[in-house]
């Protein structure tokens, strides 16, 4: 029973960013993502007090989802920045920190939002227009020959979620694991119809992430106890396959909106039973080896089949069946109740029993073409292995998307620090033209531009939680490091070695300045060797796409959030 | 609250300058976004005044009433809301000071008021009959230039469209995304219609805009793009791609024939029964199957779940399937292709007819969601292109959709004519003429330019040109001059203001003229410029040519942005005003001018613009005085119909309101009345 209620007005609040409790959240919003960014953010733990789930992390998936957020303007942030990894899966802190800058330090501008918002766009325009343009310094090209720079671009996300606590061992083979999965996925004949493989994860807790391992095909879990005679059907021949989508339970079919009624002497589970069993003795008749259900298999029929060493999986699931039946080739029979056609049939290569960590998975061989993989990843814990699931799966996202676009970006703050560089030398050499289509003064673009590029550097330098010093050098325009607090006296050449990504070495001609957002522009150098063969072996890189979209999505929402100048709340 | 409350005109000036102080942050190129948070956790972003005020979920009555009417208001003409508040405020504050200046006079008492209310409203409606549409049809029509190519050729000019939905985009989503959103309007828009004036076309994707496009959260707004095609919402849940033609067969029933239907009850009688019920289900299906392959289809479109079985035999036939559609999508689906749902049984008993005919079938990925991807061949008009809109929120795409869907309801409203609702009619100064004109202008209206200091009394005789417009029943067309001549038109100027001049002319003959439209204009060679208007109609004649005059505002009439209709009507009315000799009307007159400065002072005093106000306006009226026209605006355009469109519904709203006497309040619902 619905209760009729008045219905209340909605509450209206003015310029919504001019509220102190707002600009607040915002900041502590910020500060909880910026101390989560990078290979040595802080964890944060995710709890309510009534009891619940705990949730440890320094993912921006989960924190977004976990963190309830009252602000509207907030939540809308947060939305925004749900739905950028909901696409691209990585950068999602990268997004909320530059937000959140963004808005902030534009709101102690004293312009009008319209102005900095169109400023802002323009601005965007053209750090979009740099990294895709050819002679873009940040930008790396992957070449498919060799899988140094995947490897590398693999290993750059499993370091950055520090919740896996991983060792460096366990993060190369990880991510070597990662790679070979992507590239199996990749099929070698590229025919009419053609689709990317699939790696289906299966997870086991308690194991150090050492024994992870990557099997072809698939690994089905026989909740039953294993069947003895499994190793009698190695491979010798191909496995017969017949798969089933229908339920053998012995149901009536579908189609019965109605009630049925029985005479006496009639029995239809007598009658359906019957059916299974003629089903069943047509697959013995057949020399089937394997039957998978991906609903329920009536006790008779398994024991029927059992006896004549066929092996029976069921409640296998709707996830499962489209690996499956690319792997065999068989088609999903839909009813039991006619004879089946013999083009239903699906093959393997072979069945073993394989014992993987602590348990024992019935593994279906495929033939050598398929593309269908299983990764079976172990960690110790509940928690952690949450995060490498979320870290693989971000990485196996990333690797996919360089199919489409095979670029890197160069990782560790470079690329911000240098497209900062970049958009202060423009703005200082070419202001003159921009000013006419955008409508503002000299003043107004130089400090809004200022502002841009000090949000980007300050993304850059969230990424180090030590309180250390981040250089730029006048040459290329990277970030590099001071590793220890104690440079009283020292030139900054002889406490730096290499640049925060790890493509550039210290060499002599080079000058550094403090990052603080005071030096002279400088037009920062195409690198030209970071194209040839000599990459560094332990370089960071970041995801092109992912990292465009999500400057893209982070400097719109700011503009959007900008914007507003009521806020309507209804609260019926 | 319970009980009557007397309304006095300082309650609605109250309530509705608390409405316009909402709407004008939002107003205008410079307004900004308001978020609308329910309590369900839903953000809505919008500019969108229609949104603005909906949502607010007013308890004033008199707010209910202004707010159900700018809505309304919205419905036809896609725009115009946050005007219709600024514009209502504007004129029930005149009138709160007219009637405040008519009650000093008298004992004010209530009552008083309310009887002066009623007599302006009166006033009010032979404003709006007589006055208006008048001036609108004799001065504002000549101003506005025109959406299309030339006259006879009915094409829209894509610079002439881009110019008009940028205007649109930029009211309702701001400079951020309005270029953006204008390039993708107008592509669209020359797409579907290939630049012909299709009205028909316009109206389809104005009804069905919410199947016609996709929202896409998560990617840049710049991505948004037109597709070819139709996209259905819905995944496949069988998929072959099929490059070649292909035939699509609609279903809203499933296919499979079921054991026992919904009402009925199965009596097993034997145990073959059952066996050889399901035996017969099994074959039907796969008969069903085979035989639409055998025709040609390749994709089934259904609008409820099909069976395990019907999607098992589809699968080793090779067909596409895509349940669960909506009907909606279903039946545009249907009137696009000209397809027709099929029953299974026809499908059984005879060839399937009423299929539908398609290019490509293909699935396709936009945002987190796959859908079918579908390119209906067709011989109707309707458009044969979709669009897809992208935003980093859901509640951006949101309001860039209802913005797109208003931008084509503007256009439509655009490219009709409007007419007039009162028909051709006749003003109080009424000649006859006969043959051999002599007419006596009655009054006449001088305007010293701004800033020129007329000089007393002159005796100014000067030959003047006569510009006199037939009207040839046959459509001639209105500001085509014929005759120019010279006459003499004798002035006395005493003061400042000119009595009667004389205008002997003699225009050929009057057989063929039905109505004729005089105007004098005169220019002077001294100092001082005098515009002389005079108006003489004649008693109208019979109504053939009645039709051809009720088409007040041409299709495709555009005027610049920037308020130069309100300017320009303001100039006309005060003009109007100056040598009405009717008190009322005068006042009436008076009112709706200086109200309708306020559209105009919002868009330039809002936000950090270098062009102020009464910069603006003193500049405009020097231009009009001198060429009827306001030069140097900004470039974009907006709709005639739609601006003359909601001075009409403003007017008509302020009617109703200044009406009430007073509204009771009660706590019991009152039922509607009983139908007979």
């Amino acid at each position: 029973m619905s209760r009729l209620e008045v219905q209340r007005s909605a509450l209206r609040l003015s310029d919504p960013l001019s509220d102190g409790r707002t600009q607040q959240q915002l900041c502590e919003l910020e500060q909880i993502f910026a101390s989560c960014y990078g290979p040595c953010g802080q964890l944060k733990q995710i709890h309510n007090n009534r009891g619940g789930h705990i949730q440890t992390t320094s993912t921006a998936l989960v924190l977004l989802r976990g963190v309830p957020v009252s602000d509207p303007l907030l939540k809308l942030l947060c939305a925004s920045v749900l739905n950028h990894i909901s696409r691209f899966s990585d950068c999602g802190l990268f997004t909320s920190i530059l937000s959140c800058r963004l808005i902030q330090s534009a709101l102690q501008l004293n312009f009008h939002s319209s102005t900095i918002v169109r400023i802002f766009k323009h601005l965007l325009g053209d750090c979009i227009r740099y990294l895709n343009s050819d002679s873009c310094a940040c930008k790396l090209k992957i070449d498919f020959n060799s899988t140094q720079v995947l490897l590398s671009l693999a290993r750059s996300i499993i370091v950055s979620k520090p919740a896996c606590l991983l060792n460096s061992k366990e993060v190369q083979h990880v991510s070597c694991l990662l790679l070979k999965a992507f590239l199996h996925t990749v099929p070698c004949h590229i025919g009419g119809n053609t689709l990317l493989g699939k790696t289906i994860v299966y997870s086991i807790e308690g194991h150090r992430a050492e024994k992870s391992s990557l099997f072809p095909g698939m690994l089905l879990d026989l909740l039953d106890t294993c069947p003895k005679f499994v190793h009698t059907k190695l491979t010798s021949r191909s496995i017969k396959v017949m798969v089933f989508s229908a339920s053998l339970s012995g149901d009536l079919p579908e189609g019965v909106n109605g009630g049925v009624e029985a005479c006496t002497g009639v029995s239809p589970e007598a009658v359906l039973l019957e059916s299974l069993l003629n089903l069943g003795s047509q697959l013995i008749a057949d020399d089937v080896d394997l039957l998978v259900c991906q609903k329920v298999v009536h006790p008779a029929l398994k024991q029927q089949l059992k006896k004549h060493k066929m092996i029976v999986v069921d409640r296998l699931g709707h996830a499962l069946m489209e690996p499956l039946t690319q792997i065999t080739g068989a088609t999903a029979i839909a009813s039991f109740q006619t004879a089946v056609p013999h083009k239903c049939y699906g093959q393997l290569k072979g069945l073993d029993m394989v014992s993987v960590a602590s348990k024992r998975l019935l593994h279906l061989i495929p033939f050598e073409d398929s593309c269908v993989y299983t990764l079976v990843l172990c960690n110790r814990n509940e928690t952690t292995l949450n995060e490498l699931k979320i870290a693989c799966q971000t990485a196996e996202h990333v690797l996919k998307l360089t199919l489409k676009d095979p670029f890197a970006l160069l990782g560790g703050g470079c690329t911000e620090v240098h497209l900062s560089a970049y958009i202060r030398n423009k703005v200082t050499s070419e202001m003159n033209c921009e000013l006419a289509d955008l409508d503002c003064t000299a003043t107004e673009y130089m400090v809004v531009a200022r502002c841009f590029c000090s949000s980007l550097e300050y993304v850059a330098r969230a990424l180090d939680h030590e309180g250390r010093e981040c250089l730029i050098d006048l040459s290329h325009g990277h970030k590099w490091i001071v590793p220890s607090n104690e440079f009283i006296g020292c030139k900054w050449s002889d406490l730096v070695t290499q640049c925060a990504c790890g493509s550039i070495e210290k060499s002599n001609r080079m000058n550094w300045v403090v990052l603080d957002g005071n030096y002279d522009t400088f037009s920062p150098k195409l690198i030209e060797n970071i194209q040839m063969e000599n990459i560094p072996e332990c370089i960071i890189l970041d995801s092109f796409a992912a990292k465009t979209n999500a400057l893209q999505v982070a400097v719109e929402t700011a503009s959007l959030v900008l914007d507003f100048k009521h806020v309507v709340k209804d609260v019926n | 609250m319970n009980g009557s409350h007397p309304v006095d005109i300082s309650i609605l000036v109250q309530v509705a300058e608390t409405l316009e102080s909402i709407v004008s942050r939002c107003f205008g190129p410079h307004g900004g976004l308001v978020l609308f948070t329910k309590a369900t956790g839903e953000l809505l972003i919008t500019r969108d005044g229609q949104k603005i005020l909906s949502s607010l979920l007013l308890e004033q009555p008199i707010a209910k009433i202004i707010v159900h009417s700018a809505v309304a208001h919205c419905h036809v003409t896609g725009d115009g809301t946050k005007s219709f508040i600024l514009l209502l405020a504007a004129l029930l504050r005149g009138l709160r000071v007219m009637v405040m200046r008519e009650t000093t006079r008298s004992t004010g008492r209530h009552g008083q008021h309310g009887l002066q209310l009623k007599l302006l409203s009166d006033h009010l409606l032979a404003f709006q009959t007589q006055v208006l549409d008048h001036i609108v049809r004799c001065h504002l029509r000549q101003c506005a230039s025109s959406l299309f190519l030339s006259d006879r050729d009915c094409k829209v000019t894509r610079s002439n469209a881009k110019l008009l939905l940028e205007a649109y985009f930029y009211g309702k989503v701001g400079a951020n995304h309005c270029q953006s959103l204008s390039t993708l309007a107008c592509d669209y828009y020359l797409k579907c219609t290939g630049g012909d004036q299709c009205n028909e076309v316009v109206g389809f994707i104005c009804d069905h805009f919410e199947e016609l496009h996709t929202k896409v959260v998560g990617i840049p707004s710049s991505s948004s793009r037109i597709l070819e095609g139709l996209v259905l919402h819905r995944d496949f849940t069988e998929y072959w791609p099929t490059e070649e033609e292909l035939k699509i067969l609609v279903i809203t029933e499933p296919l499979q024939p079921p054991l026992v239907d919904a009402s009925a009850t199965l009596y097993l009688q034997s145990d073959q029964q059952l066996q050889s019920s399901c035996a017969w289900i099994h074959q039907r299906v796969q008969e069903i199957l085979s035989r639409l392959s055998v025709s040609g289809v390749r994709l089934i479109l259904s609008s409820v779940k099909q069976t395990d079985l019907v999607l098992y035999h589809a699968k080793l036939n090779r067909i596409s399937v895509v349940e669960c559609m909506d009907p909606e999508e279903l039946s545009l689906f249907c009137s696009i292709s000209g397809a027709a749902p099929v029953s299974p049984w026809d499908i059984f008993l005879d060839q399937p007819t009423h299929l539908a005919q398609a290019q490509f079938c293909k699935s396709i990925l936009l945002g987190a969601h796959r859908y079918a991807h579908v390119g209906i061949t067709s011989k109707s008009l309707c458009p044969q292109y979709c669009i897809v809109l992208c935003g980093p929120v859901s509640g951006l795409t949101i309001q860039c959709a209802s913005a797109f869907h208003g931008a084509f309801k503007m256009l439509r409203q655009t490219l009709q004519p409007l007419e007039s609702r009162y028909g051709p009619h006749e003003t109080s100064e009424n000649i006859e003429l006969q043959n051999g004109i002599d007419c006596v202008v009655s009054s006449i209206n001088v305007c010293p330019a701004e800033g020129e200091a007329y000089g007393g009394t002159d005796r100014v005789e000067q030959p003047r040109q006569c510009l006199a417009r037939n009207l040839i029943p046959g459509g001639m067309h209105h500001s085509e001059p014929l005759h120019f001549h010279s006459c003499h038109v004798k002035e006395e100027c005493c003061g400042d203001k000119l009595l009667e001049p004389h205008c002997t002319c003699n225009i050929g003959d009057a057989t063929s003229i039905m109505k004729r439209t005089i105007e004098l204009n005169a220019k002077s060679t001294g100092d001082n410029s005098l515009v002389i208007n005079a108006q003489i109609d004649l008693i109208p004649s019979p109504t053939r040519e009645e039709e051809c005059l009720c088409t007040l505002i041409a299709p495709g009439s555009v005027f610049p942005v920037g308020g130069s209709f309100e300017l320009l009507l303001h100039y006309h009315l005060l003009k109007y005003a100056s040598h009405c000799l009717d008190p009322g009307t005068k006042a009436v007159c008076n009112l709706v001018a200086n109200a309708l400065l306020s559209i105009p002072r919002n868009i330039y005093t809002a936000g950090k613009s270098t062009r102020h106000f009464l910069h603006v306006y003193t500049k405009a009226m020097r231009d009009i005085q001198s060429e009827g026209r306001v030069r140097d605006g900004p470039k974009m355009l907006e709709s005639v119909s739609c601006k003359y469109q909601l001075l009409i519904s403003t007017l008509e709203c302020m009617r109703s309101l200044i009406c009430i006497d007073c509204f009771i309040v009660g706590t019991r619902r009152v039922s509607p009345p009983a139908s007979p």
